[in-house]
């Protein structure tokens, strides 16, 4: 019975390789190419032989290339515009390739617009800078900003007439007065009062709290479009003030309230109306911008809140 | 190998000096296809020019001794060879007159110098017939003359897998020659 008669893994755990193992430091010599194949062990001749075959110097067959590799590296050639550039790096445990980074991102950045063509003068590849292109990339750029700063406008004047509609029931519709400028009127005139309640019936006196209140609060800026970024503090005190004269039931929108005469006003304290600015007093703890609102001679409508008349005048009569 | 004068080498060949990248070309231009021949057989001489070109590009930047130059090459050689093996060996062949190839340059004994070419691809190809990975490593360190800590950093293996392909390789082309008669003719 022969070894050919069973399998392998049946057979005694006999070497099945006449080959001996070679120790480390003969095979370490033998791949470095410093042992000779005469002082090889005897099955290892051959391979000292065939790895010396495989080190041998180079044939001028693998060296016909030489020309066409000078060419390749004058075309190449690394220039000031660009260390590297066209290449990635590669990464090694070895060398240390400087700079090293996400291939394409240096190497775009770095890039000067232009074009590399290949001077005559034997000093290699120079860079040619081409007019047109930065002409046109800089007109790009502008078109991009101008299509940006038109849907810019657009979204902000979208946005203000939804607002505006959402508060008010169609700005555009109504007098066809501007939101933003009615709303930053610092007269608190005809402007304000269009724009606070959308329409110009808001303003008349003894509306009550029905739609002048409603358009008050509107027009004050709780529901401010957005494109108008400047809160002045009269609007800020009549939204407070929960929209000026319909608040105080007094039946005029802030804003749209008339100039009234000081005669007007002294008889109107003495009768002792409701909503005198004698009755609210007590609850003083509001600021005095609050409380100026509206009240007395001077508070018109354009110096609510600054008057300081109007604030010596009601305590006064909270005194009385 | 170039020896001492590498620095000045390697730096004047990053300023594009011809001559000097001309003199690293010739000291590792055989071996780079030998192993890329070996690797991607037929594709040679292709991955061996994306390798030049690669290296080109990075002279400028690389930093280092003759040993980390020639790891460095090989690394990236070798990146080039898993690239066109991933990709299938799709590739685009470019044929070539007959009336071309004489002019390519003779040397002064071309009887000799084919023989010598001859043994040196026959062993080569002996040794690419090994397991891939015992071949890589046999190249690895007897034609680009790398040792063990190199050749397991390029490779990604440890440095004792590296010491144990290369005994097995070693044993197993001695089991080969001893039987093999074309071989023997070869070396």
């Amino acid at each position: 019975m022969g070894a050919g008669d069973v399998y392998p893994a049946e057979m005694p755990n006999h070497p099945t390789s006449p080959i001996p193992a070679l120790d480390d430091d003969t095979a370490e010599r033998l791949l470095a190419g410093r042992l000779d194949p005469d002082d090889a062990p005897p099955a290892y001749a051959d391979v000292a032989r065939l790895l010396q075959a495989a080190a041998a110097p180079p044939s001028p067959e693998e060296l016909a290339g030489q020309a066409a590799a000078l060419a390749s590296f004058r075309a190449a050639r690394v220039g000031p515009w660009g260390a590297g550039g066209g290449w990635g790096g590669v990464r090694s445990g070895f060398g240390a390739v400087r700079g090293w980074g996400r291939p394409g991102t240096r190497r775009r950045a770095g890039r000067v617009p232009g074009r590399v063509v290949a001077s005559g003068d034997g000093q290699g590849r120079r860079l040619v800078a081409e007019p047109g292109r930065p002409e046109a990339r800089r007109r790009a750029g502008r078109a991009r900003g101008r299509v940006v700063a038109v849907a810019l406008a657009g979204v902000l004047v979208a946005g203000g007439a939804v607002a505006g509609g959402a508060a008010t029931g169609g700005l555009w519709t109504t007098g066809g007065a501007s939101s933003s400028a009615g709303l930053r009127s610092p007269s608190g005139g005809p402007g304000a009062g269009a724009a606070g309640s959308g329409a110009p019936a808001s303003g008349a006196p003894g509306s009550g709290v029905g739609p002048g209140a409603v358009s008050g609060s509107g027009g004050s800026g709780l529901l401010r479009p957005s494109g108008s970024a400047v809160v002045t503090e009269r609007e800020r005190a009549v939204a407070r003030h929960g929209g000026g004269g319909g608040s105080r039931g007094g039946g005029t929108a802030h804003g749209t309230k008339p100039v009234r005469a000081p005669e007007d006003k002294a008889s109107e304290a003495k009768a002792g109306r409701p909503g005198k600015p004698a009755a609210q007093k007590p609850k003083a703890e509001k600021p005095k911008a609050e409380k100026a609102v509206g009240k007395g001679p001077k508070a018109t409508p354009g110096q609510s809140g600054t008057a300081p008349a109007a604030g010596g005048t009601s305590r006064r009569a909270a005194r009385r | 190998m170039i020896g001492p004068p590498f620095e000045a080498v390697l730096a004047a060949a990053a300023r594009g000096d011809d001559a000097a990248f001309g003199t690293l070309w010739r000291d590792l231009q055989p071996g780079l296809l030998r192993y890329l021949n070996a690797m991607a057989p037929g594709s040679g001489e292709d991955l061996a020019s994306e390798t030049w070109l690669r290296v080109v590009g990075n002279l400028g930047r690389f930093s280092g001794d003759e040993r980390a130059f020639r790891a460095w090459v090989f690394t990236i050689a070798r990146h080039r060879a898993v690239d066109r093996w991933r990709r299938g060996a799709r590739r685009n062949d470019e044929l070539v007159p007959v009336d071309a190839l004489a002019g390519l340059p003779a040397s002064d004994d071309p009887a000799g110098a084919a023989v010598d070419a001859m043994a040196s691809r026959a062993a080569v190809d002996l040794i690419a017939t090994l397991p891939p990975d015992q071949a890589e490593v046999v190249l690895l360190r007897v034609v680009a003359g790398l040792d063990v800590a190199e050749v397991a950093a390029i490779t990604g293996k440890r440095p004792g897998n590296v010491r144990v392909l290369a005994h097995r390789a070693l044993r197993r082309l001695a089991e080969r020659l001893g039987g093999d008669v074309r071989v023997r003719g070869a070396v």
